[in-house]
Parts: C-alpha cells; sequence; structure tokens
C-alpha cells in the first residue's frame, strides 16, 4: 500500500470518532440511570464529563485540520474527513443533552403522570439509534446507517405517543381538586417529562445525522443529510 | 460587494517591496523539542558576488524530517549542499559562517569533506544510477569507504531499507540499474547513500521527477527512514514539504523567514511571508 502513513492517520480518525461515540453514549446512558435513580451524584458528575467529551471532540476536529492542510485528501478519504467534522458535533451536542438528563434528574424526583419506566423505554430507543449509527460508521456499513435513518419515524411516533399520554393526564388532572404543592409538583414533572422527550428526541435526530454523513462518506450520496 | 481592484504593481515593484519588508525582520522560529543533529550558525553563501543565502541560523532535529520551502532562486538547494560541503565542488562559491555537525564545524580546517559525505549522504532529483549490475551500484560506495568484508549482507540490507530488495533480488548482477523505472532508480540511489550507514540523509527534490505513484514510495520510505536517520529535504513542492515533515523552514530571498513545525506552519503561519507563499500569493 502507498501513502501508509496517511491511511493510518485516516484509521486513526475513524478510531477516535468512534471512541468519542462510545463515550457519548456511556454519558447518555449515566444521565437515563440518573433520571431512573434520581441520582444526584451521578448527575454532578455528568458536567466534568461533559469537559471531557469537548476535549475529544477538539482533538479530533485538530485530527481534521491536520489531515486537510498537510495530506491534500480527495474523493472518499475528503468525505470522510468532512464527515468526521460534522459527526464530532453530533456527538459533543448529544453529550449536552446527557448533561440536560442529569439537570432534569435532580430537579424533580417522582413521576406522577406518566410512569418512568415509559421515558427510560424511550431513552433506550434513542441510545440505541446511536450506538446503530456509530455501528454503520465503525463498521463502514451503509446499509446499517439507511436502517437507523428508518427508525427516527418510530422513534418520533413514540415521543408524540408519550407527550399525548402526558398531556392527557393533565387534563385529567385538571378535574380534580389539588392543592397548591400538588399542583406545582405535577407541574415540576410536566417540565421535566417534556424537555426529556425532546432531548431524546434530539438524540435521535443526531443519530440521523451521523448515519446521514456515513453514507454521504461511503457513497457520496448527499440524499440523507 | 465592490470588485478588488486589479493589482497594477510590476512583479519587479512587488519584489522590491517584499524585499523591503523582510529588511530587519528576525526569522520566526519554534525550536524543536528534539536534539539537533546538524545546526547552522549565521551561514551566508555567494556565487561569486551574489549572495545566495543571507546568515541562516538553524537547528535540524536529529530523526525527524525537515523540508525546506520557498520560491525558485531563494536559496534552498544552496542551503542544503551546504550541508554536508557539496558546494565545495562548485567553482567561485564562498561561505561565511558555520555548519555544526554534532557540534563540530564541518567547514572547520583539517575536516575532510568525504567523511562528512559519508555521514551526511545526499540524494539528487534526478536519479543518477551508475551503468552497472544493481549490486555494484550499491556496493560501489561501500568499496569506496573501505568496506570490505560481508558485502553481500551490506547490499541487501540497503536495498532492504531502501524498499527495493523485493523488486530486485532476482536478478541483482543481471540487470543494470539503468534497467529500472523511474522511481526505482531512485530508490536504488536511496540505497546506494544508505550503505555506507550515514546518519543523515540530504534529499533535492527527490521525486520531482517521478509519476504520483512513484513519490508516494518515496514518501512513505522517508517516513520509514526517519525512524534511523535524519533527512533534509528541499521541495518546490508545498504539498509534498507538508505531507512528509516534522518541520519545515521557509527560505525567501535567501533569508530563513520562519522555521517551525509543519503543522503550524501550514494552518498557522507567524510571518505574512510564509501565509503570503503557502497560499499561494507569490512564487
Amino acid at each position: 500500500m502507498v501513502r501508509e502513513s496517511y491511511q493510518q492517520q485516516l484509521e486513526g480518525l475513524i478510531e477516535a470518532v468512534s471512541r468519542m461515540g462510545e463515550e457519548t453514549v456511556r454519558g447518555l446512558r449515566m444521565g437515563l440511570q440518573a433520571l431512573r435513580d434520581h441520582d444526584r451524584e451521578l448527575a454532578e458528575g455528568l458536567d466534568a464529563w461533559d469537559d471531557t467529551v469537548d476535549g475529544l471532540a477538539l482533538d479530533i476536529e485538530k485530527q481534521c485540520t491536520d489531515l486537510l492542510a498537510l495530506q491534500q485528501p480527495v474523493a472518499i478519504d475528503l468525505r470522510l474527513i468532512l464527515s468526521a467534522f460534522k459527526i464530532v458535533t453530533d456527538l459533543e451536542r448529544v453529550a449536552d443533552l446527557a448533561v440536560n438528563l442529569g439537570e432534569y434528574a435532580m430537579a424533580s424526583e417522582a413521576f406522577v403522570l406518566v410512569p418512568k419506566a415509559e421515558l427510560l423505554a424511550l431513552g433506550e430507543y434513542a441510545c440505541r439509534m446511536l450506538e446503530g449509527s456509530l455501528q454503520a460508521f465503525r463498521e463502514r456499513d451503509p446499509d446499517r446507517a439507511k436502517e437507523v435513518i428508518y427508525q427516527d419515524k418510530e422513534m418520533d411516533q413514540r415521543c408524540w405517543d408519550l407527550r399525548t399520554e402526558l398531556l392527557t393526564q393533565i387534563i385529567r388532572s385538571a378535574r380534580q381538586t389539588l392543592s397548591p404543592e400538588e399542583a406545582r409538583e405535577i407541574a415540576g414533572n410536566v417540565i421535566t417529562v417534556l424537555w426529556s422527550i425532546r432531548d431524546l428526541e434530539r438524540v435521535g435526530d443526531h443519530a440521523v445525522n451521523i448515519s446521514a454523513r456515513t453514507i454521504y462518506w461511503l457513497t457520496a450520496n448527499p440524499e440523507f443529510i | 460587494m465592490a470588485p478588488t481592484p486589479l493589482d497594477t504593481r510590476t512583479e519587479t515593484e512587488a519584489l522590491a517591496q517584499r524585499r523591503e519588508e523582510l529588511q530587519g525582520l528576525e526569522p520566526a522560529v519554534v525550536a524543536p523539542s528534539e536534539p539537533p543533529v546538524l545546526q547552522t550558525r549565521d551561514l551566508s553563501i555567494w556565487y561569486g558576488s551574489q549572495r545566495a543565502l543571507d546568515r541562516v541560523t538553524l537547528d535540524l532535529p536529529a530523526r525527524r524530517v525537515t523540508a525546506i520551502i520557498g520560491p525558485s532562486g531563494c536559496g534552498k538547494s544552496t542551503f542544503l549542499r551546504a550541508l554536508n560541503r557539496m558546494n565545495d565542488l562548485i567553482p567561485g562559491v564562498r561561505t561565511e559562517g558555520e555548519v555544526l555537525f554534532h557540534g563540530q564545524n564541518i567547514y572547520a580546517k583539517g575536516v575532510d569533506p568525504v567523511e562528512v559525505r559519508r555521514r551526511i549522504g545526499m540524494v539528487f532529483q534526478k536519479p543518477n544510477p551508475f551503468p552497472k549490475s544493481i549490486y555494484e551500484n550499491v556496493a560501489f560506495g561501500l568499496r569506496i569507504n573501505g568496506y570490505r568484508d560481508r558485502l553481500d549482507e551490506r547490499v541487501e540490507e540497503a536495498l532492504r531499507r531502501a524498499a527495493l530488495w523485493d523488486e530486485v533480488k532476482d536478478f541483482l548482477h543481471k540487470k543494470s540499474g539503468l534497467d529500472l523505472s523511474g522511481g526505482q532508480q531512485q530508490r536504488l540511489c536511496i540505497a546506494r547513500a544508505l550503505a555506507v550507514q550515514p546518519e543523515v540523509l540530504l534529499m533535492d527534490e527527490p521525486a520531482s521527477a517521478l509519476d504520483p505513484i512513484a513519490t508516494a514510495r518515496i514518501e512513505d520510505l522517508i517516513h520509514e527512514l526517519k525512524e534511523e536517520v535524519t533527512i533534509v529535504i528541499v521541495t518546490h513542492n508545498m504539498q509534498q514539504a507538508a505531507r512528509v515533515s516534522d518541520y519545515t523552514a521557509f527560505l525567501y530571498l535567501g533569508r530563513l523567514v520562519e522555521f517551525g513545525p509543519t503543522a503550524q506552519l501550514f494552518e498557522n503561519p507567524i510571518r505574512k511571508q510564509t501565509e503570503d507563499y503557502i497560499t499561494g500569493k507569490f512564487g
């Protein structure tokens, strides 16, 4: 093989993005665990963890910059570097969303109107989408990437259903006579659940972006971007 | 948006302005972290009355690739040849300043230039194999330098290090060096230079006469060789400098303008002149 060192650098970039992806999934699961267990310590630790992820993102951006400035990449190599640049931003945003989940965990312990298990199941679905998109990237598998893109419809439907369920419960509870404390607790919990749904929906969107960039890298097809 | 006015300066006027900008400008140097094997101190070189190199002070780090870039006539080949006293062979050349090899000035009285060139080898722009067998091309330098034993072993080792062994091992004595392709000839010349175990290899546009694949093989070879040899490469091809080197020096009008890690020089140069050159605004 010619340009062996350059090829090694490209492989190194794929590995670095994959590692950052694994770390981001790990953080997302920590955020969900904090939500599940109302674990303040775990939630508070996510801030420092997020700084680490930001550092990984900067390292990868530097790798991309070096490759662009020094190696004159073209064709599939160029698309890989451009895709890695964008994927890193998606992963960095997912890490921010994981931190958000930790913050919601601290804000509200009880799940009054919808079972916590339903929200956690949605979180698990988002995690699997993210893992699928990273698997497609790591294994250079455009078909796997497409599967993740098609999963987003299911994700959106689940989010819609959960929001509908929540609003239904709000309307039903509005007919009950509640004390101000009970009403405040419900309001706080509703906000937590709504924001958690929104953030998990976004995790799904980022998984779609990663998959679309992977397809573009491997096939030059920009259709899903 | 209003169109940018056309630059109405003549090339001569632009050159004069750039020359003026260089006056009194200290070189921007980011010192290498590795220890130097070669150092130049206020190195100036004249061809007759014309100064080709103007007080260049530079440390070349051991077991790294340093690229020398700059437009035609900036003094980069003159600088390279000064590093192993090849300029001595050109009539009318005058050298001032010092070139220190492991701290010893190679221009000092009593220093044997042949010994200097054995320890600081050179590969030229155009492959120049001898009209002899592949084996003899490599063994020649060994014999001249007094190596008598284990010649077969040394020839094989040099050809292996130059990534040529597998391609030529079956006709070492049957084929002439001139029968090889351009890229193979250049690797044969590299093998010839490596056979005498130099510590430094100077390369003057080693791939400019080669096609892209042969160029890529030479670049791979440079990458492998730096594990054991210090390499200084002159190239007019900035992309090649960026690809193969760890450090880059930018020379202009005989002066060192900037020296530093290649990634920094190509991504965030310190001097405006460097930026203008690498972005193609002149040269």
